[in-house]
C-alpha cells in the first residue's frame, strides 16, 4: 500500500533570540519522519512541550517547515508557503479539528455559517441550495440535529462545539483528518461519544487520521500504529499494541507506567510503580540549541550509559514494525505493561 | 480545640462532617439549585475523592466548606463540621483564622493561583507570616525549608524564581508548600493536576499521597477522573447534578458500583477497556439546574432503569459497610 503522506526529515526551528552573533534556534520539530497510509489512524503522542502540536500544524500546512519535505500523493507541499497553500486545490484534502471547540469557533458565526464557509471556501460551492444541503448532510453526519445549526457556539454545549467543529472539517471530504486533542477539553461521557463517532466517521469516509493526544489511553482505542516524539525527535513507534505491550524506548515506558491505572487495579499504586514515576520526575532539557550528540532524554532516562551523551541515537527498527531511537532499548519482559 | 486535637481525643471523630448541604446561586436567568443533600465525611489520614462531571457540583461543594463561594452563591441548608466549628454558620474571622492553617487547598491551575509579580519564596512566608508565630529571621529559612519538601531542586534558588520561571509542575509544587506551610488536619485538592503531562501528574500525585500519610492528614482529592481517584484514593464520592449520589470505598466502587450512573460513568473512562466498542457513553446532559421542576432524581431523565418510585425524595441507603447510594432502583 502506498502512502498517503509521507514526511522526510521535517524540522521546524524557531529562532529564539542572539549571543553575540550567534542565533539561537529553538528545536520544535526536529527531523521527523514518517509516513501514513491511506485509511490508517495514527497516534501522535508525547508531553506538552514536545512538539506534537508543531508537527500537526506543520502537516496541515498552517505553518511552514524550516526543511524537509512533506511528500501527499507524489507532490510535495513543503514547496508551497503556507500563505500560497490556503488557495490550494489540496487544502482540502487535509483538515485540522482543533483542540479546543470553544476557542476555534468563530463567537459570531451560527453553527451553519460555519460549517457552510468551508464547503463555500474550500470545496468551492456556490449554489445556496447546495451548500445548505452539503452542511446539513455533514451535521447529520457527526449527529448534529438540524434544529441547533442556527444557534451561536455559546448557546451549544461541549460536545455539540466539538461535533461543529468535526463537521467543518469532513464537511469538504477530506482524505486526511488532522485531530489536535479533540477530546482534551471534554468530559468524559461526551469524550466517549466523540471517539465512537470519530471511530464510525473513518470507517465510513474511510479518512486518514493523525490523532495528536497526550492521553494513551485513548490513542490505544483509536490508533492502529503510535508515534511517541520526545523532545522534537520521534523516539518511538509502532503498531499500538505492541508499544504498549512491550515499548522499547525507556521513555515511552515511562509515559505507560504514568497513565492511572484506574478501573483496572483500583487500588493505591504498589511502591514499584512509585519508583518509574519518580524515575521521569525531572524536567527535559531545553529545546534551544540541544547538543546534536547527547540523546534528548539522557539525564532523565534510567537506562543511561555511556555513548547516550557521545551519540545521538537513530531510529531504527529493532523489531518487525517497531522503530526506536535507543541505545540500549527494553528487552521484551522489563518492556511490559 | 483545633482539628487536630480533636481528631485525636476520639478515635472515630471524623475531620470534616458535612450534613445535608444545600447551595444555590442566585442569577439573572433564575436560581441555580447547585447543591442539595449533599452528606460524606472524612476521617483523619483518609484520601477521599470526589467525582463527576463538570457543573457537578464539586468545587461549588468545597468552595462553600472554605466559605469561598462566588458572591452570588446562598447556603441553603446543612452544616460542615470541622473541628467543633460549623464552618457554613462561622463569621469571616473565624474563617479566616481556619483557611490557609487548618484546612488548606491547591487550586486547580497553579499559574492563576500564585502571584506573578511575587517571589514564590515570599509568597511561602506570606502564609508563615499570616499564621505562624514563625520569627521574622528564620522565615527563609522556613520558606526554603517549605520547598525542599516538595521537592523542588535547588531550593535556596528557586525562593526567588517568579512563578513564570517555572515549569507547570514546578508551579503546581509551590502551590503544594503553600498549602502545606502550616501543617493543617485537611487538604482540597481541587483538579490538582489537569494541564500537567501524565509523568508530571504522577510525580504531583506521588507526592500529596505521601505527605498525606506522613502527616495523617485527611485530604479531599477532586477530579474528573476516575482512573486518578482510583489510583490514590482511600473512598470516592461521585456527584452527578449537585448531588452525591453513591459514596464508597474505591475498591468497592469498581467491583460493585449500585448507582447506574457510577456504572456508567466506570464503563465510560477508557482506562480498563481493550477495545473502543467496550467504552460506554452516557446519552443526554446534565439537567438544567435553573430548571424549578427538577425531578426528585436528578439522573432519572437520563438512567436506563427509571422507575416510578424514581419521582420520590431520594434517601441516601447505606447497601454495604461504608457503601452508601442515592437510588431507588440500585442495581
Amino acid at each position: 500500500m502506498s502512502a498517503l503522506l509521507e514526511l522526510q526529515s521535517l524540522k521546524k526551528l524557531y529562532p529564539v533570540g542572539k549571543t553575540g552573533r550567534v542565533q539561537h534556534l529553538l528545536h520544535a520539530v526536529d527531523d521527523v519522519s514518517l509516513t501514513i497510509a491511506p485509511g490508517e489512524s495514527v497516534g501522535l503522542v508525547g508531553e506538552s512541550g514536545c512538539g506534537k502540536s508543531t508537527l500537526a500544524r506543520l502537516v496541515s500546512r498552517l505553518i511552514d517547515p524550516s526543511s524537509g519535505s512533506i511528500r501527499y500523493e507524489e507532490r510535495d507541499l513543503a514547496l508551497e508557503p503556507a500563505a500560497r497553500f490556503s488557495r490550494s486545490p489540496l487544502r482540502n484534502r487535509i483538515q485540522m479539528v482543533f483542540q479546543d471547540p470553544t476557542d476555534s469557533l468563530n463567537p459570531r458565526y451560527t453553527a451553519f455559517e460555519t460549517i457552510a464557509e468551508s464547503v463555500r471556501l474550500l470545496a468551492g460551492v456556490r449554489d445556496a441550495g447546495e451548500v445548505r444541503s452539503r452542511v446539513e448532510a455533514a451535521a447529520a453526519q457527526v449527529g448534529l440535529p438540524h434544529e441547533l445549526l442556527p444557534r451561536f457556539s455559546h448557546q451549544l454545549s461541549g460536545g455539540q462545539k466539538a461535533r461543529v467543529g468535526i463537521a467543518r472539517a469532513i464537511s469538504v471530504r477530506p482524505q486526511l483528518l488532522i485531530l489536535d486533542e479533540p477530546t482534551a477539553a471534554l468530559d468524559v461521557s461526551v469524550q466517549a461519544i466523540i471517539l465512537h463517532l470519530l471511530a464510525k466517521l473513518r470507517a465510513e469516509l474511510g479518512m486518514s487520521y493523525l490523532f495528536v493526544s497526550h492521553d494513551l489511553n485513548i490513542v490505544r482505542l483509536l490508533c492502529h500504529r503510535v508515534v511517541v516524539m520526545y523532545l522534537g525527535k520521534v523516539v518511538e513507534s509502532g503498531p499500538v499494541d505492541q508499544v504498549f505491550n512491550s515499548p522499547l524506548h525507556p521513555y515511552t515506558r515511562a509515559l505507560i507506567d504514568a497513565i492511572p491505572k484506574g478501573g483496572a487495579a483500583g487500588r493505591p499504586k504498589p511502591e514499584a510503580d512509585a519508583a518509574v514515576a519518580t524515575m521521569v520526575s525531572g524536567d527535559p532539557m531545553s529545546p534551544v540549541d540541544p547538543d546534536p550528540h547527547t540523546c534528548r532524554f539522557f539525564g532523565r532516562c534510567p537506562q543511561s550509559g555511556g555513548r547516550c551523551n557521545i551519540e545521538m541515537p537513530v531510529l531504527q527498527a529493532l523489531r518487525p514494525g517497531q522503530d526506536a531511537a535507543c541505545h540500549f532499548p527494553l528487552a521484551p519482559a522489563t518492556g511490559k505493561v | 480545640m483545633n482539628a487536630q486535637q480533636a481528631a485525636g481525643s476520639a478515635v472515630e471523630a471524623p475531620v470534616l462532617k458535612v450534613q445535608g448541604l444545600g447551595l444555590e446561586f442566585r442569577t439573572r436567568s433564575g436560581i441555580v439549585h447547585a447543591l442539595e443533600q449533599v452528606d460524606f465525611e472524612l476521617a483523619r489520614g483518609e484520601m477521599l475523592g470526589v467525582v463527576g462531571e463538570s457543573g457537578s457540583g464539586k468545587s461549588v461543594m468545597c468552595f462553600s466548606v472554605l466559605g469561598i463561594s462566588d458572591a452570588a452563591a446562598r447556603v441553603t441548608a446543612g452544616s460542615a463540621v470541622f473541628g467543633g466549628m460549623d464552618l457554613l454558620r462561622a463569621s469571616e474571622s473565624e474563617l479566616a483564622r481556619v483557611r490557609g492553617r487548618e484546612i488548606s487547598m491547591i487550586f486547580q491551575n497553579p499559574r492563576t493561583a500564585l502571584n506573578p509579580i511575587r517571589k514564590v519564596g515570599r509568597q511561602i512566608e506570606d502564609v508563615l507570616r499570616r499564621h505562624t508565630t514563625t520569627l521574622a529571621d528564620q522565615l527563609q529559612e522556613r520558606a526554603i525549608a517549605a520547598l525542599a519538601q516538595v521537592r523542588i531542586p535547588d531550593p535556596a534558588r528557586r525562593y526567588h524564581a517568579y512563578p513564570f520561571e517555572l515549569s507547570g509542575g514546578q508551579c503546581q509544587r509551590v502551590m503544594i508548600a503553600l498549602a502545606l506551610a502550616c501543617n493543617p488536619a485537611l487538604l482540597i485538592a481541587d483538579e490538582p493536576t489537569t494541564g500537567l503531562d501524565v509523568t508530571t501528574q504522577a510525580a504531583i500525585m506521588d507526592l500529596i499521597a505521601e505527605i498525606s500519610r506522613e502527616r495523617q492528614m485527611a485530604t479531599i482529592l477532586i477530579t474528573h477522573d476516575l482512573g486518578l481517584a482510583a489510583d490514590y484514593c482511600d473512598r470516592i464520592a461521585v456527584m452527578h447534578a449537585g448531588h452525591l449520589i453513591e459514596t464508597a470505598p474505591t475498591a468497592e466502587l469498581f467491583r460493585a458500583p449500585r448507582h447506574p450512573y457510577t456504572q456508567k460513568l466506570i464503563s465510560a473512562t477508557p482506562y480498563g477497556a481493550t477495545a473502543l466498542e467496550e467504552l460506554a457513553s452516557i446519552p443526554g446532559n446534565l439537567p438544567d439546574l435553573r430548571r424549578g421542576d427538577l425531578p426528585a432524581c436528578r439522573f432519572s431523565e437520563r438512567c436506563p432503569h427509571v422507575q416510578a418510585a424514581c419521582g420520590q425524595v431520594l434517601q441516601a441507603v447505606q447497601v454495604a459497610g461504608r457503601h452508601t447510594v442515592s437510588c431507588w432502583n440500585p442495581q
